[in-house]
């Protein structure tokens, strides 16, 4: 089944993204990366030096890898530090391609919004493809999809906390409420069963790191991350069935014999 | 036997210190000046930490330390070494108790020996200078630290003769035996440099007598004893070959780490910051392999004290096998 997705310029089988921060060592990463089948992976670069060419190494080391690369602006405070950062990205790796984070809280490191939209609305006007990480604020994504941003990632939770969806509701909105855009659940994933429930609500794809990168067998639970997608994604296509209050006997009750029915 | 060896790090010294003993003719050219070293183990913080870096690493490491703790001991005491193996501490403040349990059960998982989980009482015996909020920690035994500067330094009294300022290639080196320690400088293409951070300061009124690791989502960090109420705290982990100075943001992560682990921390005086690139291969592990007639010896990256021993005596068995084909 042919089950592919448009992201930006970019045709895709898979529906996972993967981050590439945290692993033991590059070998397991690249063991990880192969596993998930995952197509896009995402870096930070603002701590490498970028200016210096510092991470050089480390991004042909990725690059190696043969996946469409997502560079972000992760551990920038406001649109002016991740404007910069995002054009340093556009020459470094050569692609238009910015995963925006901009990060308003220090504790959960819950996305800043107000500074997102305004890092948007410049880097839509410089011809950046945006992928928005935010939070699952309904008002916040819709502003983002009328500035032209097509890849929207509202978190699950806090980054790095494998506590899943938090605001299941939240999210089931914004799929119901934006339908032309792609949603990309963004942090927070711990466990396969979390990738299946948003694949589930019908997102497009989910972005995940350290769920996998921490775990005792990395290249395990890419495999593992990778049938949650592909699971949860069939049985949104297949159109589950609604939940109801009373049980519905799967085996009809007609033909039964009336004193058996009495008894229960 | 004429040696010759690129870079006077750790494994060019202690290598150079082993065949200077097999009474051959030693020469190590280093690139960095003699009052400026430019090698991981001249800033690292030397601790002797494998079995807590099991989370990290793979099970090789741990058995080359365990090989390198047979060996440390009688060369450390023959080069007046100052040193301890007196276990080490880690520990996460209470809202990082995930951590800690995380780091246990990789521990029980990974079968990584030695490993006792500490109630309160039993970190303040240990370690009565620790911060009172830690509740819970680990002790891991026989980790340890060295003093890294003044092993380099005896060293360099024993390893042969060292040219400064002489950055080298391979192709011009002469000798029986010539082997590339260069650590991230190597041009061995599989040779990446990672970037790492430390701090050092001077706290009369602090007594840690162990590493102490803190677990932190951000910064897991940790600090070193020294002779002398010095302590190395460090070290950061960026996937960058940038050789610049201590960043802001790197400096705040390594003082926070002191102050959140010692209240006496608060009025030490800071001796220093530096910064120097481990050398990693892509699986992280070192390798000892010839390169046509040149012995490569490498990619030390994070563990490099606690496995160098192990490392060296692989190298020389690789030569004695050459040498008796």
């Amino acid at each position: 089944m042919d089950d592919s997705w448009q992201v930006y310029d970019v045709t895709l089988q898979s529906r996972l993204f993967l981050g590439t921060a945290q692993y033991p060592s590059p070998s397991i990463m690249k063991a990880a990366v192969e596993a998930s089948n995952a197509q896009v992976l995402t870096t930070s670069l603002r701590r490498q030096a970028p200016a210096t060419g510092g991470g050089e190494t480390w991004w042909k080391q990725l690059q190696a890898l043969g996946r469409h690369i997502l560079p972000n602006t992760a551990g920038c405070r406001n649109a002016k530090e991740a404007i910069t950062l995002a054009q340093m990205a556009r020459e470094l790796f050569e692609t238009n391609w910015i995963k925006l984070e901009i990060t308003g809280d220090d504790y959960n490191l819950q996305p800043n919004t107000l500074e997102l939209l305004v890092a948007t609305e410049e880097l839509q006007k410089q011809g950046f493809n945006v992928f928005a990480y935010t939070t699952e604020d309904l008002v916040v994504c819709k502003r983002l999809k009328d500035l032209g941003c097509q890849v929207i990632m509202p978190w699950g939770s806090p980054i790095g906390t494998g506590k899943g969806i938090l605001n299941p509701y939240a999210l089931k909105t914004l799929r119901e409420r934006l339908t032309d855009v792609n949603l990309v659940v963004d942090a927070g994933i711990g466990l396969p069963s979390h990738v299946a429930q948003v694949m589930e609500l019908g997102f497009d794809g989910v972005l995940l790191n350290t769920s996998i990168a921490r775990c005792d067998d990395p290249a395990q639970m890419a495999v593992a991350m990778h049938h949650a997608s592909i699971s949860g994604r069939l049985a949104y296509l297949a159109g589950a069935i609604a939940e109801r209050e009373t049980a519905v006997a799967s085996t009809p009750v007609i033909g039964t014999p009336f004193w058996q029915s009495k008894e229960n | 036997m004429r040696v010759a060896i690129a870079g006077a790090g750790l494994l060019g010294r202690l290598l150079g210190w082993h065949y200077t003993q097999q009474g051959a003719q030693v020469q190590l050219f280093e690139r960095a000046r003699a009052d400026q070293p430019l090698s991981a183990a001249h800033v690292a913080a030397a601790i002797l930490a494998a079995p807590s870096e099991r989370t990290e690493s793979e099970a090789i490491i741990l058995s080359l330390a365990k090989k390198s703790l047979e060996l440390w001991p009688a060369w450390l005491t023959e080069l007046n070494v100052p040193y301890a193996l007196d276990g080490s501490i880690v520990t996460a403040h209470p809202n990082d108790g995930a951590l800690l349990k995380q780091f246990i059960r990789v521990m029980e998982r990974r079968e990584v020996p030695g490993v006792r989980i500490l109630n309160q009482d039993e970190l303040r015996t240990l370690e009565p200078d620790l911060a009172s909020h830690f509740q819970h920690g680990v002790f891991l035994e026989g980790e340890g630290w060295l003093d890294n500067r003044a092993l380099l330094r005896s060293l360099e009294q024993v390893c042969g003769s060292i040219s400064y300022e002489t950055p080298v290639e391979l192709k011009d080196l002469n000798g029986d035996l010539i082997i590339d320690c260069r650590g991230a400088g190597s041009d061995d293409p599989d040779i990446r440099g990672v970037r790492g951070e430390i701090l050092r300061i001077y706290a009369p009124g602090v007594n840690l007598q162990r590493p102490i690791r803190l677990l932190h989502p951000k910064y897991p960090l940790y600090v070193a004893p020294r002779p002398n109420h010095q302590y190395v705290i460090g070290a950061t982990q960026i996937e960058s070959e940038y050789e610049g100075n201590v960043t802001v943001r790197s400096a705040l992560e390594l003082l926070s780490t002191a102050f959140v682990i010692s209240s006496g921390f608060e009025e030490a005086e800071i001796t220093e910051l530096s910064s120097a690139l481990r050398p990693a291969y892509p699986d992280n592990n070192p390798r000892v392999y010839w390169d046509d007639h040149v012995l490569r010896v490498n990619g030390l990256y994070r563990c490099g004290f606690a496995v160098a021993p192990a490392i060296v005596r692989q190298a020389t068995a690789l030569v004695e096998q050459r040498c008796e084909s």
